[in-house]
């Protein structure tokens, strides 16, 4: 910045905004490019931060902590404590209850906005005498009946029914199987079902969100310590916790996109420029010789950038905040999107005049003498090869053509193979969608329908469900008659026995599953210890793995070679000191509720005896699709003659997935949408310019006699031999990537299949050969409203 | 003195059996203030002469010296300085950039050095050139003639110490040729400016003060 | 007092910045002094030449303008040595025709002094040109008068012609241009020397279109195309022609003024409009070479030029170009 500097800077503003004038459908391309890039980037970038906005909203008014069984006494000395800044009594009741074939369960808590967010009334107060409710509208609708205040309710209370009168309503608009009905507190402490149920704290902790994540840990455990509460009843938020540990993912997945899409964009206004530039040679030598420096011209190209970056910043930001309003309405937040918006305005700005640098250090290369020349845009190292004399046909004609100009399609394959790539990835990524396989991807991976024991978590049992299994309701006869259902495949029963482990000094409930000889996975652990079927036989030692979830809940540390202390019953109470026998991190399935306490079937069959293990019925159906509906009701049949089996189809798994499904679809179709337009727009874009930028030559050959037929022809040949290589590219490295990508996704979204994108292939093929013929065509209409003298004697 | 000087000046292009020589050794030397013409036929090497002259490009050998500045010593940012500071053009091809006003085109020199613009020499040369009623329009929407008398508003416009104009009378009809050199010659005299002109017309070669005839690249005649 | 040095430092910055600016202020102006110096010593001055700077571009700047100061002075001392000697051809032009009348004089008062009544038969007289006369004495009374008036009245020529040009020159008299036919101020000089060319048989034909009109002060731009038809006469052999045509340019209105007469020598083409300048073709015919310097005067000032095209032998035709 020095001082003396020439004060002549001001001019090639208005120089630059002639130029973007006088050709304006370059410049339209440009401004789209940079408007679509951006757009794209602000929206993706909006929307990640915007979901971590969302997310952390809800983690706001959520509490951090859950402290179960806990009595009135110790619920308000908690809250009296410094260290909690809200505490709210909670009455869960789990167990379920039918009216009308609507299922409801029964919970206490005050109606509370801020801070732990438990319900919000749209109408009526809270439930204040004993037989007040507040329940959901969707219930009401549910029941067929009208929602209004004083509305009395008779509610089926298993075995005995109460009427209660409606003294409030929420609308919450989530879907849900298992409406809520909130009971009073009198009701919470005095009624039959619920008196018996311990409370539980909800508890929010002061000055939580600032504290790293051991000193929160460390905090919880403290309290319960300090007011009596067993570990095993600290429910820690783990959403909360997570949220402690690290806000950078979303980070890394903005700056990757970011970069991709930056890259895109840059490399199509990187070529749009460079067309431009070597299709003004002559103008810009005009400047040289009037005596502009080689730095002004330089100053000149970039400016031009600049402009175009101006208009196009409000403008994607106008469309991103909207989309992303649109979108994901909770998440939206003023000051992310100022900052956002900003951030993103000035990387916008580098880029563009990063991909601009190299045309515009080019353009400054001219030489003045080139003003008075007046030569075609060709690449200056044409050797003078013997070319054989050939019959000048318009398919001749282009493979000339590409040979002269060989540098200039390079640019356009490169930037064309970019587009068809992320238009690949997009593609596969929204074929890679399946609702099915999303509702399937914990349980109901093999079966569609599962039977077992309705256990009720508010009456704790001190050993699960063994006194459940000990009724042999999940029976042989059961499952025959189950598999005798028309269209049945298969039925396979989970066996799975509960007991007490008292350990290190911990006590906790823990479900053993068995293992055969046959089950290789579970030996191939690596694992800590003696992992072999024989040793755990012969010891009768048990393998635990997945450690770190039972460890960081108990508090303890599983050290192969110690022994466990087994309370178990089978109509009798039973204590049996098991050694471990293997000690392993990983896990063999995937599912979130997978079984991690293993011992020998033998092992079982000696302490269990011939009780009935089984725990869970998974069912398979032939081609569910058909058949799906039937069985469902055949089941449904059978087991409603047991009160204490409940039955979770992967129906019901769907209608409760169908809003995050739903809002998944979005984002994905979202982003891929964006992103295939992008890859259609570049193509589009790079044609455009590639064919404006050669208005000269093209009239030039109009003028000596040939046809507009066969210029046309002459085009599509060129882009033929053009676009089959770029065309192969694009499908083998498009699905390489979206093969990558789509394993990457897998990670986190285990749903997602590989699938090829056979049509939108197809679509994008024919796009690539066909539109540029298109767009070739109607450039060539428009150019020819200016008559033929005029195009070729100016320099446009 | 001598404002324009060369020596030995050497133009070829290409090489062995398709070797052009446009210049093959020109040695002169042009006076200030003084209004030469260059003669010769088509090809003979007059216009690569007068781009020498105005550091537009460089010589195979041989030197040019313009105002005691060597110009193949000078970097090219320094030429595109030296051109717009010192030298005013008259293109046969009229060079205008077509996507600026003829107003824009005119002053575009000045403006390029950051100067201002001098608008009462300014409007009478469009006045006496007839072109003020035409400053907003662009370049491509003027007749042949009237894109000539623009280029040399764009060339007097900054009063540059010399101005080359190659076959400025060229193009337009014969009476229009008189006018032209007349106006350049007021103005020459009036700030001390030198004309090189590049001209096919022997009755204007005639008025100027030195006509010099070039042929095959070399210098075949020079008269006072 | 945390505000107070706050306060106190903000202001010490500005102080410091002003400080800077006003020092590079100072730099800049110290440069572009001493440039000025150099280029008064006819110095180049190296380091602003050619540069993107400010500094730059005033050293420039000032260089052209000194350049064109100067070139202005020295054709200022040209002109006053042209006033020189256009001083002493005068002085030259008016000695002759003045001896001339002392001569005369001094015979006419021999004439008429006692003692010397008759000049004898046979005594020559020489006169001005050298010619003897053998006359008697009214006619050679007649004579002299004749001869002293013909001087007087190439004086009386000669120095009005010097009149108008030095007032032209010095703009005491005003040239009035208003829109007016052209066809009309070339009937104006036509008229005017209608007599000396029919006295030669010369044919004089106009072509102009009646309805041309340009900005020009008639009597003035009369008068000089007076001076080209004068010469077109004066130079051209007993019954030749004199085309004048009146042709529309884009710029100019061009009067030419075509005679068949002896043409001009390429070499002298530039010449003619000095002042006093005479062809060498036309060294004995009478004039005294003004015409042409006072029309390209007349025709300059009011914003137009002149141009000849002269083929020797075949005839000229000069050319008024008046500013549309």
């Amino acid at each position: 910045m020095k001082l003396d500097k020439n004060n002549n800077g001001k001019i090639l503003f208005r120089i630059a905004k002639n130029n973007l004038l006088s050709r304006p459908l370059a410049s339209i391309l440009s401004l789209l490019s940079i408007i679509l890039a951006s757009t794209l980037v602000l929206t993706v970038a909006f929307y990640l931060t915007g979901t971590e906005e969302a997310e952390q909203r809800i983690l706001d008014n959520m509490q951090h902590v859950m402290y179960m069984n806990v009595t009135e006494e110790q619920v308000s000395e908690i809250a009296s404590d410094e260290k909690t800044e809200m505490t709210v009594p909670y009455k869960p009741c789990d167990t379920e209850f039918e009216v009308d074939g609507v299922r409801f369960n029964l919970v206490y808590y005050d109606s509370i906005e801020e801070g732990i967010r438990t319900y919000i009334l749209s109408e009526g107060d809270a439930p204040e005498r004993y037989n007040e409710i507040v329940v959901d509208k969707a219930f009401m609708s549910a029941l067929g009946k009208e929602a209004s205040i004083g509305t009395t309710l008779t509610l089926d209370l298993n075995g005995r029914t109460e009427d209660f009168i409606i003294c409030g309503y929420t609308d919450d608009h989530y879907s849900t199987l298992n409406h809520p009905v909130r009971v009073s507190r009198a009701f919470a402490d005095q009624s039959p079902e619920m008196k018996e149920i311990p409370y539980t704290a909800l508890v929010r902790l002061s000055g939580a969100s600032d504290m790293p994540v051991s000193t929160f840990t460390t905090a919880v455990y403290q309290i319960a310590l300090d007011y009596g509460v067993e570990r095993a009843d600290v429910n820690i938020n783990g959403k909360f916790e997570e949220s402690l540990q690290d806000g950078n993912t979303s980070f890394y997945a903005i700056f990757f996109l970011s970069a991709v899409i930056a890259l895109a964009c840059g490399i199509v206004i990187y070529s749009i420029f460079y067309l431009s530039v070597t299709s003004r040679v002559q103008q810009i030598g005009q400047f040289l010789t009037i005596g502009m420096t080689q730095k002004q011209v330089r100053k000149m190209i970039r400016r031009e950038g600049l402009l175009l970056n101006l208009i196009s910043i409000p403008v994607s930001l106008l469309i991103s905040g909207i989309i992303s309003l649109i979108l994901l309405p909770d998440g939206w937040d003023v000051r992310n999107f100022c900052l956002l918006g900003a951030v993103f305005s000035i990387l916008s700005i580098v880029i563009v005049q990063i991909s601009i640098g190299k045309p515009a250090s080019i353009a400054s290369k001219v030489s003045p003498i080139e003003a008075s020349r007046s030569s075609f845009s060709g690449d200056e190292s044409t050797d003078d090869k013997k070319v054989g004399h050939h019959r000048l046909t318009p398919f001749r004609l282009a493979l000339m053509s590409n040979r002269n100009s060989r540098k200039k399609w390079r640019f356009i394959s490169v930037s064309l193979a970019f587009g068809g790539i992320l238009f690949m990835v997009a593609a596969v990524w929204i074929s890679a969608w399946d609702d099915d396989a999303y509702s399937r991807q914990n349980s109901f991976q093999d079966s569609e329908y599962h039977i077992s024991y309705l256990y009720d978590h508010s009456y704790p049992r001190t050993y699960g469900i063994t006194d459940m299994q000990l009724t042999d309701h999940l029976s042989q006869e059961l499952r025959e008659e189950i598999e005798a259902i028309p269209h049945v495949k298969s039925v396979h029963v989970e066996q799975e026995a509960f007991g007490n482990i008292s350990y290190q000094g911990a006590t906790f409930l823990q479900s053993f599953s068995p293992l055969t000889a046959e089950s290789e996975e579970y030996f191939q652990l690596d694992a800590e210890g003696n992992n072999t079927y024989e040793y755990m036989a012969e010891h009768d030692a048990i393998l635990i793995t997945d450690k770190d979830f039972s460890e960081n809940i108990n508090g303890i540390t599983f050290i192969p070679g110690e022994k466990i202390t087994l309370n178990y019953f089978d109509g009798k109470e039973h204590t049996v000191e098991l050694e471990i026998a293997a000690v392993s991190s990983e896990g063999v399935r995937t599912n979130t509720d997978r079984p991690t306490f293993f011992m020998t079937d033998q092992t079982m069959k000696k302490l269990w005896g011939n009780m009935n293990t089984a725990s869970t019925f998974y069912i398979t159906a032939e081609n569910y699709e058909e058949n799906g509906d039937a069985v469902e009701n055949a089941i449904r049949n059978l087991t409603d003659r047991y009160s204490d089996l409940s039955l979770w189809t992967l129906r019901e798994q769907k209608i409760e997935d169908s809003a995050a499904i739903a809002q998944q679809k979005a984002q994905i179709y979202g982003i891929s949408v964006f992103l295939i337009l992008f890859g259609i727009f570049n193509l589009i874009n790079t044609v455009l310019s590639s064919i404006a930028s050669r208005r000269k030559e093209l009239s030039m050959l109009e003028s000596v006699g040939m046809q507009q037929k066969q210029i046309v022809s002459m085009l599509f040949y060129e882009n033929l031999l053009h676009m089959i290589p770029n065309m192969l590219v694009t499908l083998i490295a498009g699905t390489l990537a979206g093969y990558g990508f789509i394993s990457f996704m897998q990670k986190s979204a285990g749903y997602l299949t590989f699938q090829f994108p056979v049509i939108p292939a197809i679509l994008y093929c024919i796009c690539l050969i066909f539109l540029p013929l298109v767009a070739s065509a109607l450039c060539l209409r428009m150019q020819n409203k200016v008559s033929l003298v005029d195009r070729i004697k100016y320099t446009e | 003195m001598n404002i324009l000087s060369t020596n030995s000046l050497t133009k070829y292009y290409g090489s062995g059996p398709s070797l052009v020589k446009a210049l093959d050794g020109v040695t002169l030397e042009i006076e200030q203030g003084s209004f030469t013409a260059i003669v010769g036929t088509s090809g003979s090497g007059k216009s690569t002469l007068l781009h020498m002259l105005g550091g537009l490009d460089t010589p195979t050998s041989g030197s040019v010296c313009v105002d005691g500045q060597e110009l193949s010593s000078m970097e090219p940012n320094e030429l595109a300085i030296f051109r717009r500071r010192k030298i005013g053009f008259i293109f046969q091809n009229y060079n205008l950039i077509p996507s600026l006003s003829v107003y824009d085109n005119i002053v575009l020199p000045v403006e390029l050095d950051g100067r201002t613009v001098d608008q009462l020499y300014l409007n009478e040369i469009t006045d006496t050139l007839g072109l003020s009623d035409k400053l907003n329009r662009k370049p491509n929407k003027l007749s042949g003639g009237q894109q000539q008398r623009v280029a040399i508003a764009r060339a007097l416009a900054a009063k540059p110490a010399i101005i080359l104009a190659d076959e400025p009378t060229g193009n337009p009809d014969s009476h229009t040729s008189q006018e032209v050199v007349g106006l350049l010659k007021a103005t020459g005299r009036q700030f001390h400016q030198t004309i090189v002109m590049i001209t096919h017309n022997d009755e204007i070669a005639q008025t100027a003060d030195r006509a010099i005839r070039i042929e095959d690249g070399r210098i075949a005649e020079s008269r006072w | 007092m945390k505000l107070l040095v706050l306060l106190l430092v903000q202001f010490c910055i500005c102080i410091a910045i002003w400080l800077y600016f006003r020092r590079k202020f100072i730099s800049f102006s110290d440069t572009v002094c001493q440039s000025m110096e150099h280029i008064l010593h006819g110095q180049p001055v190296k380091e602003q030449l050619n540069r993107e700077t400010l500094t730059s571009k005033m050293v420039t700047e000032l260089e052209k303008v000194e350049d064109i100061v100067r070139y202005r002075l020295t054709e200022n001392e040209r002109e006053k040595q042209e006033l020189q000697e256009m001083i002493s051809e005068i002085t030259h032009q008016i000695k002759t025709p003045l001896s001339n009348i002392r001569m005369y004089c001094e015979m006419l008062g021999e004439y008429a002094s006692p003692g010397s009544r008759t000049l004898s038969a046979g005594q020559a007289v020489s006169g001005s040109r050298g010619t003897i006369l053998r006359q008697t004495d009214s006619s050679l009374l007649r004579q002299y008068s004749a001869t002293v008036g013909d001087q007087l009245d190439r004086l009386d020529f000669l120095l009005n012609a010097l009149i108008r040009s030095s007032r032209l020159e010095t703009s005491m008299i005003r040239l009035q241009p208003e829109n007016n036919k052209v066809l009309d101020t070339i009937a104006i000089a036509v008229n005017n020397v209608f007599q000396k060319a029919e006295d030669k048989k010369i044919e004089i034909r106009v072509s102009c279109r009646s309805t041309i009109e340009v900005c020009h002060d008639p009597k003035w731009t009369a008068e000089a195309i007076e001076n080209l038809l004068d010469n077109a006469i004066k130079y051209t052999s007993e019954s030749g022609k004199i085309q004048i045509n009146v042709v529309s340019g884009e710029m100019y209105v061009e009067i030419q003024v075509k005679d068949t007469g002896c043409g001009i020598a390429a070499d002298e083409v530039n010449e003619i409009f000095k002042r006093f300048y005479r062809g060498r073709a036309v060294s004995r015919v009478e004039g005294l070479g003004l015409g042409l310097y006072l029309a390209q005067k007349i025709i300059t000032l009011q914003g137009g030029f002149l141009s000849v095209r002269s083929e020797p032998g075949k005839g000229s035709c000069f050319s008024i170009h008046l500013r549309r």
